[in-house]
C-alpha cells in the first residue's frame, strides 16, 4: 500500500521553509533563558524533515515560530519567500495532545478549518471533510464526542483536522509522543501515507530516533539548550523502511551517539 | 468485567468465536441476549414494580380517607378540610393514572413514566406521610396552637381567598427577578468576557469588580432607593448587581482557564478574533458560566426578598411581611410555600439546562 502511494506521490513546488538566524529566549524566574541560538534551516518543498534533540532544547519553540504563533527575538522566517508574521491556514499544526474542542463532534472538529474560513455549509467542503474522516478511518465515530475516543483515534482526528484544508506545510510537534507503541507504529505508517498522498512539506519534532528514521528525508540534530544545529543528516535509505536493515541500525546508533 | 464477558462468549456462542473482523464480533456480541440483559441490569434505570406503586397509591388513599372521614377536633375552628381532601384525592388519582400509563412500557412514554414512578416513589410516600401527620397534629387533635400552626386546609383556603393579591405578588416578584437576572446576567457575561479578552478592560474593571462586587446588598439600599426614580427599578438594580458579580467573576475565570492550545489550533486554521471569542472562549467557559448562574440565583432571591421587604410595596417578600403584620399566619405560610416552589423550580430548571448544554463534558457532575 505504501509503494502504491509512493508511485502516485504528488510533487510539490510550494511549501519551502527558510529559517534565518533565529534566536529566541524566555524570561524564567526573572532571568533570561536562551532557547535558540542563531539557528538557520532550509526545508525543501515536499520534503519530510525531523528535528531531534535533547528534551527542552527548543525544538518545539522553533515549530511554534514556524507556525507563526510566536515571534523570534532575532532572525526571520520565510515560507515560499514570504516572511511569516502570524499563523496561516497554509501551515497546519498537530500537537502532542490532540486538542480537539470537547464540545464539538469528531466531524465538526475535523471540519473546523472549513468552518472558520466560512465554507462550513459548502457541499464541496463537506464532502472533503467526509473523505478525510474516511481516510483516517473514523467513519464510525464521526458523530462521537472527543471524550469517547481513544488516544490514537483522537490523534487521527487531530491529523485529519490539520490536513483537511490541504495545507502546504504540516508542522508536527511530537505528534505520537503520548501513544502506546502499537498505536504509534500504526500511525507512523499512516502519516507516511498521508505525506505521500498529499505531498505537503512536513516538519516534525520527535524524541523517537526510529520514528525520525522511518519517516524523514532529513534529520536535523539539535544540541542541548540553547539549541544550535549539531548535525544535518540526509537520510537516503530506500522506502518503505524497515527497522532491521543494517544501515537503519547504523544511523540510529550514530544519531543516539550525537544526542548523548 | 472483561473476564466475565470472555467467559460468556467462550461458553455460549461458537459463531462469535468464528467471526473474523472486530465489527462482526461487535455486532454478534451486541445481539447476545445474555449480554443485553446484563447491560440492561447495569446501566438502565429500574422501572416501577407493581408492589411499589401499590404502596404509593395506598399511602395517598389512606391519607385522603383519614383526613376526610376521621372527625376534626372542636377545640378550635377548623375549616378548609374539603380542600385538602380534594387535593389529596387528586394526587391519588393522578398517581393511579400514571400507573395505568406505566403498565404499558412498550411505548417510550410508558417507560419514562414507569422510571419516574420508581425514582420518586419513596418521596411520594414521604409527602403523604407528612401531610397526614400535619393534619393529625392540627385539625384532628388540636395539638398545634391555632394561629402559629394552622391545619393544611386553612393554608389552601386562605391562599385561595387572597388569590388576586397573592397572584399579583408572584407576578411582581417574577418580573423583578426576571429583569434583574437578565440585566445582571448579560452585563456580567459581557464584563467577564471583555475582561478576559482586553488588557485595557482588565486594568480598569478588575479593581471595580473586586471592590464593588462583595459589598452586601443591604449597604446599597439607602443610596439606591434615593438614586432611582422608583422603588421597582431600584430593586431591579440591586438584583442585577448581585447577579452581575458572580457572573463576571466566573465568566472571567472560565475565559482565562481555556487551554491556550485551543487558540493556537484555531488560529492556525485561520480563525478570526470574533471566532475565538464566540466559538472557542465562550463554549469553553460555559461550565464556569453555569456555576456563575447557579451561585447568582440564591443571592438574587435574597436580594429580591430584602428589597421587597424594605422598599418595594409589592411582591412575595412584601406579602409575607404584610400578612405577618396582620397575624394572618396561614396566608403567610402559603406565601412561603409558594416562594419555596418558585425558587426551587428556577434552580432545578437552571440545572436541567446545564446538564443538557454541558453533556459534552467528560465526567459532568449531574445535579
Amino acid at each position: 500500500m505504501v509503494t502504491e502511494a509512493l508511485a502516485g506521490k504528488t510533487t510539490n513546488t510550494r511549501g519551502a521553509i527558510d529559517l534565518l538566524d533565529i534566536s529566541q529566549a524566555f524570561l524564567s524566574h526573572g532571568k533570561p533563558l536562551p532557547v535558540l541560538d542563531r539557528v538557520s534551516l532550509s526545508v525543501q518543498p515536499g520534503s519530510f524533515v525531523s528535528l531531534v534533540g535533547p528534551s527542552g532544547s527548543g525544538k518545539s519553540t522553533l515549530l511554534r515560530l514556524a507556525a507563526g504563533l510566536d515571534r523570534p527575538l532575532t532572525g526571520r522566517i520565510y515560507v515560499d519567500g514570504h516572511q511569516v508574521t502570524g499563523p496561516d491556514p497554509s501551515r497546519g499544526l498537530v500537537f502532542q495532545d490532540p486538542t480537539l474542542l470537547p464540545w464539538l463532534t469528531v466531524a465538526q472538529n475535523i471540519g473546523l478549518g472549513p468552518q472558520v474560513q466560512g465554507h462550513g455549509d459548502d457541499p464541496i467542503w463537506r464532502s472533503r471533510v467526509e473523505s478525510m474522516i474516511e481516510l483516517v478511518g473514523l467513519e464510525a465515530f464521526s458523530e462521537a464526542l472527543p471524550a469517547e475516543l481513544s488516544g490514537g483515534m483522537a490523534q487521527r482526528a487531530s491529523l485529519a483536522r490539520a490536513l483537511v484544508t490541504r495545507p502546504e506545510i504540516l508542522l508536527l510537534d511530537e505528534p505520537l509522543g503520548k501513544l502506546d507503541a502499537l498505536t504509534r507504529s500504526t500511525l507512523q505508517a499512516e502519516i507516511d501515507q498521508l505525506w505521500h498522498r498529499q505531498g505537503f512539506t512536513a516538519l516534525m519534532v520527535t524524541h523517537d530516533v526510529e520514528e525520525a528514521l522511518l519517516l524523514s528525508d532529513r534529520i536535523v540534530v539539535f544540541s542541548a539548550r540553547p539549541a544550535r544545529v549539531l548535525e544535518d543528516l540526509t537520510i537516503a535509505l530506500p522506502r518503505p523502511r524497515t527497522r532491521d536493515a543494517p544501515e537503519f541500525r547504523q544511523l540510529r546508533r550514530d544519531i543516539l551517539g550525537l544526542l548523548s | 468485567m472483561v473476564s466475565a464477558v470472555s467467559a460468556m462468549t467462550d461458553a455460549g456462542s461458537p459463531s462469535v468465536a468464528r467471526a473474523r473482523t472486530t465489527r462482526q464480533r461487535d455486532s454478534l456480541l451486541a445481539a447476545d441476549p445474555r449480554i443485553l440483559a446484563g447491560l440492561r441490569g447495569r446501566y438502565e434505570e429500574r422501572t416501577a414494580s407493581p408492589r411499589t406503586v401499590a404502596v404509593v397509591i395506598a399511602a395517598w388513599l389512606a391519607t385522603t380517607l383519614v383526613i376526610w372521614l376521621v372527625p376534626d377536633t372542636d377545640s378550635y375552628q377548623v375549616h378548609g378540610q374539603p380542600a385538602v381532601v380534594l387535593l389529596t384525592a387528586a394526587v391519588t388519582l393522578a398517581l393511579a393514572l400514571c400507573w395505568l400509563v406505566a403498565r404499558r412500557p412498550d411505548g417510550p412514554r410508558g417507560l419514562r413514566v414507569s422510571r419516574w414512578l420508581a425514582r420518586w416513589a419513596r418521596w411520594w410516600i414521604a409527602v403523604a406521610a407528612v401531610t397526614l401527620l400535619w393534619d393529625l397534629t392540627t385539625a384532628k387533635t388540636g395539638w398545634g396552637k391555632p394561629p402559629y400552626l394552622p391545619p393544611p386546609g386553612q393554608l389552601l383556603t386562605e391562599a385561595w381567598a387572597d388569590r388576586v393579591l397573592l397572584g399579583s405578588s408572584i407576578a411582581h416578584s417574577a418580573g423583578l427577578l426576571g429583569l434583574g437576572l437578565l440585566i445582571g446576567g448579560v452585563t456580567g457575561l459581557t464584563t467577564g468576557l471583555w475582561m478576559g479578552w482586553s488588557r485595557q478592560a482588565g486594568y480598569w474593571l478588575n479593581p471595580i469588580v473586586k471592590y464593588i462586587g462583595p459589598v452586601p446588598t443591604l449597604a446599597w439600599i439607602p443610596i439606591v432607593f434615593i438614586a432611582f426614580p422608583n422603588t421597582f427599578w431600584a430593586a431591579v438594580f440591586l438584583v442585577s448587581l448581585t447577579v452581575w458579580f458572580p457572573m463576571t467573576v466566573l465568566t472571567n475565570a472560565g475565559i482565562r482557564s481555556v487551554p491556550k492550545a485551543y487558540f493556537d489550533v484555531c488560529q492556525t486554521l485561520g480563525a478570526s478574533p470574533k471566532f475565538l471569542v464566540l466559538k472557542v472562549s465562550l463554549p469553553a467557559a460555559l461550565p464556569n458560566i453555569f456555576t456563575g448562574i447557579f451561585m447568582a440565583l440564591p443571592t438574587a432571591f435574597v436580594t429580591l426578598t430584602i428589597a421587597e421587604t424594605l422598599g418595594v410595596n409589592s411582591g412575595l417578600g412584601w406579602y409575607i411581611n404584610w400578612k405577618k403584620g396582620w397575624s394572618a399566619y396561614p396566608a403567610m405560610y402559603a406565601a412561603i410555600v409558594v416562594m419555596v416552589i418558585f425558587c426551587g423550580t428556577l434552580l432545578t430548571l437552571e440545572l436541567a439546562i446545564r446538564n443538557r448544554v454541558l453533556a459534552w463534558q467528560k465526567d459532568l457532575t449531574r445535579w
